[in-house]
């Protein structure tokens, strides 16, 4: 299995990488940048093929940068212990996952596990923070876009949290 | 996982774990055997640690980066030609000085010198004088110093055309190497990523990220404090009113690069230029003294603010590698000896730490 995925990433070809920085473009850290700069985010990628149950990184392993998913889906799934596991979400192509850790380098909080063939794209925080450093107007939209969404996904977590609340008071 | 699984990924980790053992040693076998490469590898390396904060500088102010790196060569390129066109004269000047002027005046010193030694040898101890274990009676002190100072120049003499070859080839193929490691360096990176297998993916971007950061300060904060040290070295001879101030301080501040020992061989070498200009203890103790206040400075100053405590090296480490250094590529060897030991422990210290952390060891 991990010997597949081995050869498929070091001889697949440059068409199977079929228009990354359209890609990328789609994702919300990167939405609105030019193709000039989505090229630029596209040479510090790292496209892989992961193959059916392998695991992208697991819950407790020091986190290095997000993922994006090119083609086919991944489990979120947090341990429950005792061999059972939580399923938090599946995402599919065009998703994008552990992009705290471009913020934070702190430990993963789920475990991201591959469902079928699938293809992504890593994008690690040390390169992501040399590009955003050697192109300041880059680096502070790709910023604003990270503080934009994270502020989403905040506003989304108070709502639940409210409608958490509401349905324990009744 | 199976237990079938867990075994074909516990023989698979043996495998690759074996083929990076075997190519770490043949790598090092080839580097070692063919220095010619090497040593355009090893300086291309070091000077695209060296470049890259003024490559990065300009890339910030919107220079492309190929370009910038053109204009850090063009830079770099002024104080090199400067020096060229300086440097064959002030080495001859210095040459002259000290060898053809100086020399045979401290030979003829050192041969006195020699000369009441043997006698008094020869009056005090019964091993020294004829038929004694150590007999000196018949030995004429000139005759020894000349033939032996002709073998060593013989010597210099037949390897002086290889040698040039040499330094001709490795400045050519530097700034090539340096310019495809600054233009590329992402690239590489990327096209190394891709071979690992995707279980240690996370860790290698981690590790190969920390090994850089590391790598660009120690050598970084090595040029640096040498720089200093040799300055500190130079405004120190010259107030002592020495000759030779700044023959001497280039090489205290290049011996500098080489921890412990260096600093030592660099004192050495001062304070025997030294006792070849004055023949006279005087301006050898001034040199002695304007050294160790240099090597102070270093230990208690330069060397904690510029050069981290992670590529501390035991003592011991450190003479292996010298040794090791000087066998396979003699001065240049020895001078590079310690660095290139402290780059790969870097590299082992954070591949070890990368692989504790994502448990896959």
């Amino acid at each position: 299995m991990e010997l597949r995925s081995l050869w498929e990433n070091i001889f697949r070809r440059a068409a199977e990488e079929n228009d990354l920085a359209a890609l990328l473009g789609r994702v919300p850290i990167f939405e609105g940048l030019s193709r000039r700069d989505l090229q630029v985010i596209e040479r510090v990628s790292h496209p892989r093929i992961y193959s059916e149950g392998e695991a992208v990184f697991r819950e407790g392993q020091p986190g290095v940068g997000m993922f994006v998913i090119q083609k086919g889906s991944v489990r979120i799934v947090k341990d429950k212990g005792g061999g059972s596991e939580l399923e938090l979400a599946v995402l599919s192509d065009g998703d994008f996952f552990g992009e705290v850790a471009l913020l934070l380098d702190a430990p993963r909080s789920a475990s991201a596990i591959a469902a079928g063939r699938t293809e992504l794209v890593g994008i690690s925080r040390t390169d992501l923070i040399a590009v955003m450093d050697s192109k300041p107007s880059l680096g502070f939209r790709i910023a604003s876009a990270l503080a934009r969404t994270l502020a989403a996904r905040l506003q989304s977590a108070n709502r639940e949290f409210i409608e958490l609340q509401e349905k324990t008071v009744q | 996982m199976t237990p079938d699984a867990g075994r074909s990924s516990r023989a698979f980790r043996i495998f690759v774990f074996l083929l990076i053992l075997a190519g770490a040693a043949a790598t090092f076998y080839f580097f070692f055997t063919i220095s010619l490469i090497t040593i355009p590898i090893l300086v291309g390396i070091v000077m695209s640690y060296l470049l890259e904060p003024p490559v990065a500088f300009l890339e910030r102010r919107g220079v492309p980066r190929t370009l910038g790196i053109l204009a850090s060569f063009v830079a770099l390129s002024i104080p090199i030609a400067y020096l060229s066109i300086f440097l064959p004269g002030w080495i001859a000047q210095e040459y002259r000085q000290l060898i053809e002027i100086r020399s045979p005046q401290a030979i003829e010193n050192i041969q006195g010198l020699l000369a009441d030694a043997r006698v008094y040898l020869i009056a005090h101890s019964e091993l020294f004088r004829e038929g004694g274990r150590f007999d000196l009676s018949d030995l004429d002190i000139a005759t020894f110093i000349v033939n032996n100072s002709l073998r060593v120049l013989q010597k210099l003499v037949k390897a002086a055309p290889s040698l040039v070859v040499s330094y001709v080839l490795i400045l050519l193929l530097t700034p090539v190497v340096t310019f495809y490691i600054l233009r590329d360096g992402r690239s590489m990176k990327a096209a190394f990523i891709r071979i690992v297998p995707n279980s240690h993916f996370e860790m290698s971007l981690s590790v190969l990220s920390k090994i850089d950061q590391q790598l660009g300060a120690y050598i970084r904060g090595r040029i640096l404090e040498g720089a200093i040290i040799g300055s500190i070295a130079y405004m120190g001879l010259r107030i002592g009113g020495i000759e030779h101030a700044g023959f001497m301080a280039v090489a205290v501040g290049t011996t500098n690069l080489m921890p412990y020992v260096g600093p030592w061989i660099g004192t050495i070498f001062a304070m025997l230029v030294g006792l070849i200009e004055y023949s006279t203890l005087a301006p050898i103790g001034t040199i002695f003294g304007v050294c160790v206040i240099a090597q102070l400075l270093d230990n208690v100053l330069v060397g904690p603010l510029v050069i981290s405590k992670a590529v501390d090296l035991h003592p011991v480490a450190v003479l292996v590698a010298c040794i090791a250094g000087a066998k396979v590529l003699s001065l240049l060897g020895l001078i590079i000896a310690v660095p290139v030991v402290c780059i790969v422990k870097v590299i082992v210290q954070e591949f070890f730490a990368g692989l504790r952390s994502y448990r896959v060891a």
